[in-house]
């Protein structure tokens, strides 16, 4: 095992000596954001891909060190029956909230909460709005839970004024969230 | 809830895994030092703080520090706040200015740029804590409440001296001395303590500020 230091200087090294743009590393996308986030150890693999923009990687082997490693640490749950997709980068709307739906229904609800964050502030930096418009318009607050709905709403705060579908994902979370007790204080300030 | 700061070594309660941390010292005047504490999945405990400039920075947290639990820090809000304080680190390499200048606007602007960094920008201790609190949708204080005195320009002017700051940014920030307000370490946790979803005004984070410093003197006596 080493720590999350020491994975991004591997995995640094490995884009710099390699010129083969189908050498991906997991750390240049969620699993270096993750582990840094868990403040843990895990492993740390690069891997060969096909795909251009995102580490659509991970073979069965490696990913299943590396997401167990995760998943226990993130959510303190069990490991079993999470699949592989897991191991994904930055994904687009349709596959984020399958995936933080998943998570959700796994109760998982802090790894989908760092992984709405870690999605939305990623596009936020590609200055790519739409793609965190659309996740408020299409995620179903039914199916999700205060771990995702306060991730999302709190990492698109900042933008809301530009963010169209942002005041109509609150007023379904306030919905949601009725006869939650936690709700003031979940939504705490978010009324501004 | 009364504000009651704990020693660096109580235990944080079972679903905590973000407080505010403060050090320095206990006299009328002194320099004090804030930054968020993070629990680890393994209980290890961290700051995350602006401690100089381009020194945005992930530290064990040590025997120095008291820590404040805050009432509006939910854990959903506060798992938030930490993805965004890890992502930060790794997106700036802890390369966030530190500046004297506390502005109205917004740092982490709406088209996604986490931070602006023009010479006179940046943060300190304190308003790293508040923006990115603000960020997060928890704006604790009303800026314009704060007063422009005589022992802030004389503050800002030595801290400006010991910051070593790149001659851009020492001159940028040395033509705006004593222009923008200071909100101080204590009062950030002041503000965080008693925050129900309103901005406080300066009067009202002022004796909080107080209660915080006068905690931290509890803490130390024998």
């Amino acid at each position: 095992m080493i720590n999350a230091m020491e994975i991004i200087e591997i995995n640094d090294d490995v884009q710099r000596n390699d010129a083969d743009p189908t050498w991906h590393t997991i750390s240049t996308s969620w699993l270096a954001k993750s582990s840094r986030v868990s403040f843990g150890t895990c492993k740390s693999y690069a891997v060969r891909s096909d795909v251009s923009s995102v580490c659509r990687l991970a073979s069965g082997a490696v990913f299943e060190n590396y997401r167990s490693n995760l998943v226990a640490r993130w959510s303190n749950m069990s490991v079993t029956g999470v699949d592989q997709e897991e191991a994904l980068g930055l994904l687009d709307i349709s596959n984020t909230i399958e995936l933080l739906y998943k998570w959700e229904r796994e109760k998982k609800g802090r790894l989908a909460s760092a992984y709405a964050v870690y999605f939305v502030e990623s596009n936020f930096s590609k200055r790519n709005l739409s793609a965190v418009n659309a996740l408020l318009l299409s995620a179903s607050v039914e199916r999700l839970t205060e771990w995702s709905m306060v991730a999302i709403l709190r990492s698109s705060y900042s933008s809301r004024s530009v963010l169209p579908a942002w005041s109509i994902f609150l007023d379904a979370v306030k919905h949601r969230l009725k006869d939650n007790e936690r709700a003031e204080r979940l939504l705490m300030g978010l009324n501004r | 809830m009364k504000l009651e700061l704990a020693r660096y070594d109580a235990a944080l309660p079972d679903d905590v895994y973000l407080a505010l941390a403060i050090t320095g010292g206990i006299e009328d005047g002194d320099q004090r030092h804030t930054g968020f504490l993070v629990r680890s999945f393994d209980d290890e405990n961290f700051l995350f703080h602006l401690g100089f400039n381009n020194g945005y920075l992930k530290n064990p947290l040590t025997s120095r520090y008291d820590y404040l639990l805050v009432p509006a820090l939910e854990p959903e809000t506060a798992n938030s706040i930490i993805t965004f304080l890890v992502m930060l680190l790794e997106d700036t390499g802890g390369n966030v200015q530190y500046s004297i200048a506390w502005e109205a606007e917004e740092y982490f602007d709406k088209d996604g740029k986490l931070t602006k960094f023009a010479a006179v920008d940046g943060f300190t201790c304190a308003t790293f804590v508040l923006e990115t609190m603000k960020r997060y949708g928890l704006d604790l204080v009303d800026r314009e409440t704060w007063p422009l005195t005589e022992e802030t320009a004389t503050w800002q002017a030595n801290i400006l001296e010991k910051l070593q700051l790149p001659v851009e940014q020492y001159l940028a920030q040395f033509e705006v001395l004593g222009k923008y307000p200071r909100i101080k370490p204590e009062e950030a946790l002041g503000a965080a303590h008693y925050y129900r979803g309103d901005l406080l005004p300066y009067p009202i984070v002022l004796p909080a500020g107080v209660e915080v410093v006068s905690e931290m003197r509890r803490l130390k006596a024998p």
